[in-house]
This record gives C-alpha cells, sequence and structure tokens, in this order.
C-alpha cells in the first residue's frame, strides 16, 4: 500500500481541524478547539488505479505565541495551506508559510485552500489577489468544512499530486 | 536534519486525550522510540491557547463591527448632508 504523509499548514482557526474532520469522518462542528501539537488521521483513498493511505497531519496552527514547528513537516509528500476566506491576513501568513515549509522540506505539491467558502458576506479576500496566485502556479480552491464544497476534490487532487512525484 | 540525529516530535495526540512526546532515536535494528505522556502539560496549554485564539477572533469581530458602524455613519453624514444642501438650494 502507498502511503502519503500530508500536513495541514495554515494559521489559528482557519478551519485545518474541520477540513480533516469533513473529509475523513464527513462531520462538521461550530465548536472552535484549538489543536496543540499534531493530531494524525488517515484515510485511504482511490486516486485513478492506485490505493493510497493519506495520512493527514493537522499541525497546531500560528498564532503570536505558537510558530510552526518544522520537525512535523519530515517526511512529507505534500501539504495544504489553508487560509480562511473571512479574515485577510491569514492569506498572508499562508504565502509566508509556503516559504517557511519550502525551506525545511525543500519543494513539495501543495494547494491553497481559502477555507469558510459558506460565509460569502463576510469575505475579505479579494479574486485579484487569488488570480495572482494562480497566475504564479499555485492551485487554490474554495472550500467549506461546513457544506463540504470543494473538500473531497482538493483532497484527491493533492492525492494524485504526490502520486506523479513518484513518477 | 542527518538520519543519525535523535528527532522530537511534540505534543502527538494519540487518541482522545493522550498526548505524547515522542522522541525518535536511530538504533541498530532500526529506531528507537520513547514516548513520554504529556497529557496535562498539554491540556493545560490548550486551555490558554483557546481562550488566546478567542480573544484575538473577538477582537477581529470587533475591528469588523467598527469598521461597518463607521462607513455607516459617513454614508449617514453623506446623505444628510447632501439633503442639507438640497434644502437651501429649493429655499433659494
Ligand atoms: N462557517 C464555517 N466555519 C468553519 C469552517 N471551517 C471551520 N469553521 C469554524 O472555524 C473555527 C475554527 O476551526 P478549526 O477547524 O478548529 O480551525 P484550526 O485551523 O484547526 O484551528 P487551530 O487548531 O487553532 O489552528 C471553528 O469554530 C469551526 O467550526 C467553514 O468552512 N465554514
Ligand atoms: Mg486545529
Amino acid at each position: 500500500m502507498i502511503k502519503k504523509k500530508i500536513c495541514m499548514v495554515g494559521a489559528f482557526a482557519v478551519g485545518k481541524t474541520s477540513l480533516v474532520q469533513r473529509f475523513v469522518k464527513s462531520i462538521f462542528s461550530e465548536k472552535y478547539l484549538t489543536t496543540v501539537g499534531v493530531k494524525i488521521d488517515k484515510k485511504t483513498l482511490d486516486v485513478g488505479t492506485q490505493t493510497v493511505d493519506l495520512m493527514l497531519w493537522d499541525l497546531q496552527g500560528e498564532d503570536e505565541f505558537q510558530s510552526l514547528q518544522v520537525s512535523y513537516l519530515r517526511g512529507s509528500s505534500g501539504f495544504f495551506l489553508v487560509a480562511d476566506g473571512t479574515r485577510e491576513w491569514t492569506l498572508d501568513k499562508a504565502v509566508s508559510l509556503s516559504e517557511k515549509v519550502e525551506e525545511v522540506a525543500g519543494k513539495l505539491p501543495f494547494m491553497l485552500l481559502i477555507n469558510k467558502a459558506d460565509l460569502p458576506e463576510s469575505w475579505e479576500i479579494d479574486e485579484n489577489r487569488l488570480s495572482e496566485l494562480t497566475n504564479s502556479g499555485w492551485s487554490v480552491v474554495k472550500t467549506s468544512a461546513k457544506t463540504g464544497e470543494g473538500v473531497e476534490e482538493a483532497f484527491t487532487s493533492l492525492a494524485s499530486k504526490t502520486l506523479e512525484d513518484m513518477k | 536534519m542527518s538520519d543519525s540525529e535523535i528527532r522530537f516530535l511534540e505534543h502527538v495526540c494519540l487518541g482522545p486525550g493522550l498526548v505524547a512526546n515522542i522522541f525518535i532515536a536511530p538504533h541498530k535494528d532500526g529506531l528507537c522510540l520513547i514516548l513520554v505522556d504529556a497529557t496535562s502539560e498539554a491540556g493545560r496549554i490548550q486551555a490558554m491557547q483557546q481562550k488566546g485564539n478567542e480573544l484575538v477572533l473577538c477582537m477581529e469581530r470587533l475591528r469588523k463591527v467598527e469598521l461597518k458602524l463607521r462607513d455607516c455613519l459617513a454614508q449617514k453624514e453623506d446623505h444628510s448632508g447632501r439633503r442639507s444642501h438640497d434644502d437651501v438650494k429649493s429655499n433659494d
């Protein structure tokens, strides 16, 4: 069985844990329970003709007191950068974290998830900014851990990118 | 990081309410794992982090409401300014 380690990286409260819970257990909770350290979940996925065990490392978010612990990134095959569409600064944080991850783990397949797409009335992230990132080669997907929008597609897409990387 | 180094993973959640600090050291037969219970330490950090993050989220929301309020007030002032200007004009 092929195993792939995927890390969830981003500022605090952007929805990293919720996205993993939605993908692995098809559940969502409005209640916020911050993650300390790392929680690892597994989901088996069929990607084309291959079956892959995704090991999802849900990392503690960055805040003023805690920065990303690079030891968690070792051995990753790819990562999700998660930002909260209703909090613009979390996109800046995601961009700076992508540089940090690359410094530590090298160039890895990744996707930028702009989460909380179910809250358009509170949206703060400018479409032009996302187009710029897309034009520079980033894969950007809007997701909602609440409704499930874009979630399955994002995980499947990153899983297949990590498999392509093996070829 | 070389493979001969000891690795340290802090606060790894192993199951509901069970957190460990994990040391991974190279060993002649493979790897040696040392797990140190960190459940209560992680619990204390969780409680503090939860309060801190919730406070920041509250402040962010408050700032948004304040900006909206300022916007509304500015629009209202603009509107009433234009109305009194129109009144003066019609009196002329
Ligand atoms: N409306 C909405 N709320 C969401 C969504 N995703 C997460 N949330 C809420 O946002 C809050 C934070 O979600 P978490 O998944 O705990 O965020 P996190 O990134 O894991 O946070 P840390 O562990 O502190 O870094 C919770 O109250 C969730 O219910 C979403 O897609 N839509
Ligand atoms: Mg979390």
